[in-house]
């Protein structure tokens, strides 16, 4: 009997300790996570002028896709550009010598995965399967399989009024990557206009005047 | 036969009790514990998703030692704020939900002081021991996580009160402090105050 109890015991306390409570992500929203990095160094009024290309750099699951150049992409650009008017900086065309140039990029993936739970993470209440929009019932053994697109924008803000001739180096003065998951088009559009609009505003000293 | 039936169990209750906290004696205890984190940054809300199991063997009528192990998830969601590096110049832009997960194992030594009512044996004791941590920050699809060890203290108060020979109901409250550290979420220890309510079994 005294056998019996110890095992008990002894299966409840490993059985007890892989009990993690999945919390609640139901209040967690789509909005991309904006990220922001700018050089306190510099001093944003000593430049006035700046470029940014009408086609943003790509990188997929197609090996074809390496420029995007359409009516959604036009929709970021724009957004830069009235952010940057916004902040007393002028475009200009690449050849009349730009104090800043702006690089964008977009990543675009689909990533699938399966998992396997375990049996106490299985149970109904402690793992929500509707978090991802999408999923396989789960079935013995277990099993989960998930499907989730995912999409970043980075923006990168090059220094080419003091560029270094001696090592041939390019500065880079403020940057800005934001991403998430993606759903319908038109929402994953209205996320990173939003989101870019978010990088400027985090970026108070990102102005000429 | 009523009279008779009521001194029957009054008498019986006694000797049941007795017999629970006997020298040499034992018992399993399992409880639902609720916990409500204090002076943490990370997050505030009150855990309701927490257990606890332990062992406990009196080596006197009114000393036991034994062994106990917790656990509790606390999870919070934030609504959209940017967080800003100390003078880095970053900033990150995000709602998200914080979760700290604890699992302490304390070596445990309770004294349970002589009272009149054989029904009720009240305890003070103390654990101590080592907690297991994990702190967790999800936000969109993303998730942040860092887990780690420390020492735990665990003085607690409460009672058993016997409703059969064998079977008592546990109650109990609690003030739990651990050396888990995370100085990225701005956390030197881990502490809070709680209650546990469950059942004692004799082994």
């Amino acid at each position: 009997m005294r056998a019996i109890s110890f095992i008990l015991v002894i299966a409840t306390l490993f059985t007890v300790s892989s009990c993690t409570k999945s919390p609640d992500f139901t209040q967690l929203s789509s909005n991309f996570v904006v990220a922001t990095n700018i050089d306190q160094k510099v001093s944003f009024t000593n430049y006035k002028t700046y470029y940014v290309s009408d086609s943003i750099a790509t990188i997929s699951n197609s090996n074809t896709d390496t420029i995007w150049n359409d009516a959604n992409s036009k929709k970021l650009v724009d957004a830069v550009k009235q952010n940057m008017a916004a902040r007393g900086f002028t475009f200009v065309p690449k050849g009349a010598k730009p104090d800043l140039g702006l690089n964008m990029a977009a990543v675009k993936v689909l990533n699938i995965g399966v998992a396997y739970p375990g049996w106490g993470w299985g149970y109904p209440g402690y793992w929500d399967p509707w978090y991802w929009g999408w999923y396989y019932p789960y079935y013995y053994p277990w099993t989960i399989t998930y499907a989730v697109t995912t999409g970043s924008v980075g923006i990168d803000m090059i220094d080419l009024k003091n560029v270094n001739n001696s090592n041939q180096k390019l500065s880079a003065v403020w940057s800005a990557l934001m991403g998430g998951a993606l759903g319908v088009a038109a929402n994953d559009i209205d996320n990173a206009v939003k989101s870019i609009n978010q990088a400027f505003v985090q970026s108070p000293t990102l102005k000429t005047n | 036969m009523k009279k008779f039936i009521i001194l029957t169990t009054i008498i019986c209750l006694g000797s049941f009790a007795t017999t629970y906290a006997q020298k040499g004696s034992s018992f399993f205890g399992l409880s639902w514990e609720v916990a409500k984190p204090s002076n943490n940054p990370y997050l505030s809300k009150t855990s309701w998703a927490g257990g606890r199991i332990e062992y406990r063997h009196m080596i006197k009528s009114t000393l036991s030692l034994g062994i106990g192990m917790s656990w509790n998830s606390f999870d919070e969601y934030v609504g959209s704020k940017t967080y800003t590096g100390n003078n880095t110049g970053s900033a990150v832009t995000t709602d998200m939900v914080r979760q700290i997960y604890t699992l302490p194992i304390t070596a445990l030594i309770h004294y349970y002081p002589h009272t009149n009512n054989k029904n009720i044996k009240p305890y003070v004791g103390i654990g101590l021991g080592a907690q297991y941590a994990e702190q967790n920050s999800y936000f969109n699809i993303y998730q942040v996580s860092n887990n780690t060890w420390g020492f735990v203290m665990r003085p607690e108060v409460g009672a058993n009160f016997m409703i059969a020979s064998e079977l008592s109901i546990m109650a109990g409250i609690h003030y739990q402090w651990a050396s888990n550290k995370n100085e990225g979420l701005g956390m030197n220890s881990l502490s809070q105050f709680g209650f546990n309510l469950g059942l004692g079994w004799k082994l």
